[in-house]
């Protein structure tokens, strides 16, 4: 039998892919030749470099066969400048809620919370404006996941704040986030960071006193259970990190079971192999019944889909402000967690950035968080990249997790996941009442 | 033995060059500028400061490339690959343009080619002679190595993908003869030891992958067709066997790329040929086997000399 060529199957791939296009046309999402050098890389059976080459190359023959502009994976013999160094891991933060509605001329700005911390000043805000008169011009909705500082202005006079702490430090802060035509709802960033133990903020003059931030969460770093590569490669693609990548995915996971048998790193009659199909398909388009030839989905799958759709999730929010060590390479700030009827959504900051897939890029090895969690009644969740914003260093946004919080649950651990270790967080369900005191 | 370059037919195209269309001409191997008569003299000059000219250029970039094996993978894999000249002018005005302002080089199909462009920080290459003729094809070797800046490397990058892109755009059959002169370097390279050799034979495995593949469907008229190869070592082993109702399988030598894909002799008169040899550089025995892939039987036929130039 000859030896595995990793190089030479990924440009078959390639090829295949090619040589389908011009029949099929191509699918900016479902690259097979990225799912398969994702797969090959996470084994071992070829270096990031080389897989690269391979990709950039088809990526560009891709490109020069399409009619219409799309935005090309990277230049043929391009390699992206490295980052000179780690980013430094995310400060602690002290995070205060606010709940303050501020009258402004041009809308109203509410503030949730105030998230400060030696390295940044973040408000988690949303913004309302005066509904316009029938017939004016309808005021363009700013797009999602624009850079801090880069972010649409807001109103005729532009959400253009000053942020002041009670040190007399003064700061512009930009507002990203989205929202349609009247409410937006998003962050304020400052330009540079508030004293952090300040007693009290001013936005455009309109003081905010702030209380202590709540105490300090559990957090540790865990090393993961020991597994297979291949397996773990497969389980972490079926994990949706975005849900509109739902429709590509059969197609990926075909093309990573392939390759990893390809190359032998999973047999064909791996048992994974199965589960993964049905936890994917189950994902995207439900479960596939519970007949005697149904595959049993492993945990967290059976839990997780069996909650699916409810809709009796607490609503409330919890002030988190926990900061984790740097696991995998990554450290996390997560500031807040909001619950609603269907679903929970956290408040995340990411140093470096989560690296996203869009379409027609595939980086070989993705920087990316699975986000687990289980609450004290033995459900688990599974949260999906939201809102999102950054690049390089920083990134921040909504994590929204599936399905609703179980009402009576008491304590939810969250696990976001890396490749080789994971963050723990033990957090207490225990939501504010209307009194301001915690039940 | 017979040289790639055999019985395929000369091309021309045209170039705007000094406010003036000249003619570029392939023959036999090699490209000459026809309107410069002394094209060393003209590199002498542009080096001491003179008028570059997009001729001069043009050869000097096929040279470049003559054996990047990079042309494999980005290059058509026959008449129903075609490129798009939107995208040939977008990728080319995508990449980042640094240095000297680029002088547009409009070929007769129309894709923007870009001249002048920025010398890396290693400088100015040899100038290569003006009849270009293929170097010795780019493995991994070739690439920009890690001991070179990221800025220099970037725009000495740039301006290669430019000239390469510029390239597979000139009109006139010549990217499909750019293919023919990588492909003829590549494989007189499959002998000699080391990576880089290695890396040529996957290269021009999937490259004959390719371009076998689409020349089998587009002869059965069967754009479902599946293809299955396995790469054999001499043309002899060459066979076709069909394996499912839209299931092919293909044994081919390498060679075959440059024997039969390269000199457009894939499928002839509804025939699929498997091999093409000549013992005169004139008459052509090839082996063929029709769409009931039945047995193989051979056809002669003459390929025209180029009247005058040729080796």
């Amino acid at each position: 039998m000859s030896e595995f060529d990793a190089e030479l199957y990924l440009r078959l791939v390639g090829e295949r892919a090619l040589l389908a296009r011009s029949t099929r046309g191509s699918d900016p999402w479902s690259s097979p030749l990225g799912a398969a050098a994702q797969a090959l890389v996470a084994v071992a059976a070829i270096d990031d470099r080389s897989a690269d080459d391979v990709l950039d190359a088809y990526a560009l023959a891709d490109g020069l066969r399409s009619p219409e502009p799309h935005p090309g994976r990277r230049r043929l013999a391009g390699r992206p400048v490295p980052a000179h160094g780690t980013p430094a891991p995310l400060s602690p933060r002290r995070v205060v809620a606010c709940d303050r509605e501020l009258q402004r001329s041009d809308g109203s700005l509410h503030v949730a919370y105030v998230s400060l911390g030696d390295d940044a000043t973040r408000l988690g805000v949303s913004f309302r404006t005066p509904a316009p008169a029938a017939g004016r011009a309808r005021r363009p909705v700013p797009p999602r996941g624009r850079l801090p500082g880069r972010g649409p202005t807001i109103g005729a006079a532009g959400l253009h704040t000053t942020l002041t702490d009670d040190r007399g430090t003064t700061t512009k802060a930009h507002f990203s986030g989205g929202g349609d035509l009247h409410q937006w709802r998003g962050h304020l960033h400052g330009e540079r960071p508030l004293d952090a133990s300040t007693a009290w903020i001013e936005i455009d003059g309109q003081r905010i006193e702030l209380g202590a931030g709540r105490p300090p969460l559990e957090v540790r770093v865990e090393r993961l259970p020991d597994q297979s590569p291949a397996i773990r490669h497969l389980w972490r693609l079926v994990t949706p990190e975005r849900p509109h990548l739902d429709a590509s995915r059969t197609v990926q996971i075909q093309t990573t079971i392939d390759a990893l048998v390809a190359c032998g790193a999973l047999s064909i009659d791996d048992p994974a192999i199965d589960e993964t199909r049905a936890a994917s398909e189950a994902i995207a388009h439900g479960p596939m019944g519970s007949g005697p030839g149904a595959p049993r989905l492993p945990r967290p799958w059976g839990s997780l889909l069996a909650r699916r759709g409810n809709a009796d999730g607490p609503a409330g929010t919890l002030v988190l402000g926990v900061v984790t060590p740097r696991f995998d390479g990554v450290s996390l700030a997560i500031s807040v967690l909001e619950s609603r009827a269907d679903d929970w959504v956290l408040d995340v900051e990411a140093a470096p950035d989560l690296v996203m897939q869009r379409p027609f890029e595939h980086a070989v090895r993705r920087r990316t968080l699975a986000w687990w969690a289980v609450d004290n009644r033995g459900n688990d969740y599974l949260g999906q990249i939201g809102r999102w914003s950054g690049g390089g260093d920083r990134g921040s946004g909504e994590i929204e997790f599936w399905p609703a919080l179980d009402p009576a649950s008491t304590q939810l651990i969250l696990m976001p996941t890396a490749g080789t270790e994971r963050a723990v967080i033990r957090v207490p369900l225990d939501w504010p009442r209307a009194d301001g005191r915690r039940r | 033995m017979t040289g790639w370059w055999v019985g395929i037919p000369a091309a021309e195209t045209t170039v705007e060059c000094a406010g003036d269309t000249h003619r570029i001409r392939w023959q036999a191997g090699e490209l000459r500028a026809l309107d410069h008569d002394d094209a060393d003299g003209e590199r002498a000059l542009a080096a001491l400061g003179g008028q570059r000219c997009a001729c001069i250029d043009l050869l000097d970039a096929w040279h470049r490339h003559a054996g990047d094996t990079r042309v494999l993978a980005l290059a058509g894999r026959g008449p129903r690959d075609v490129l798009s000249a939107g995208a040939l002018g977008r990728s080319i005005s995508n990449l980042p343009a640094s240095g000297s302002a680029p002088t547009a080089w409009v070929s007769s199909t129309q894709v923007s080619w870009i001249s002048q462009l920025p010398r890396g920080a290693a400088g100015p290459p040899p100038p290569p002679p003006v009849m270009a003729r293929p170097g010795p094809a780019r493995g991994v070797a070739a690439r920009p190595g890690p001991t070179r800046g990221a800025v220099a490397g970037t725009t000495d990058q740039s301006r290669d993908d430019r000239e390469l892109i510029g390239l597979l755009g000139l009109g006139g059959g010549f990217p499909d003869r750019l293919q023919a002169s990588v492909i003829g370097a590549s494989v007189d390279q499959l002998g000699e030891p080391g990576e880089t050799s290695r890396r040529i034979r996957r290269q021009l495995h999937a490259a004959l992958y390719g371009r076998a593949a689409s020349a089998l469907q587009g002869w059965l008229g069967r754009d479902e067709l599946d293809v299955e190869l396995q790469v054999v070592d001499g043309a002899g082993a060459a066979r076709l066997e069909r394996t499912g109702p839209d299931q092919l399988r293909a044994e081919l030598p390498l060679r075959w790329l440059e024997a039969v894909w390269s000199r457009g002799l894939a499928s002839v008169i509804g025939r699929f040929c498997l091999d093409a040899t000549t013992a005169d550089d004139v008459d052509w025995t090839l082996s063929t086997v029709g769409p009931d892939l039945g047995p193989v039987e051979t056809i002669t036929i003459r390929l025209p000399q180029p009247p005058t130039g040729g080796r």
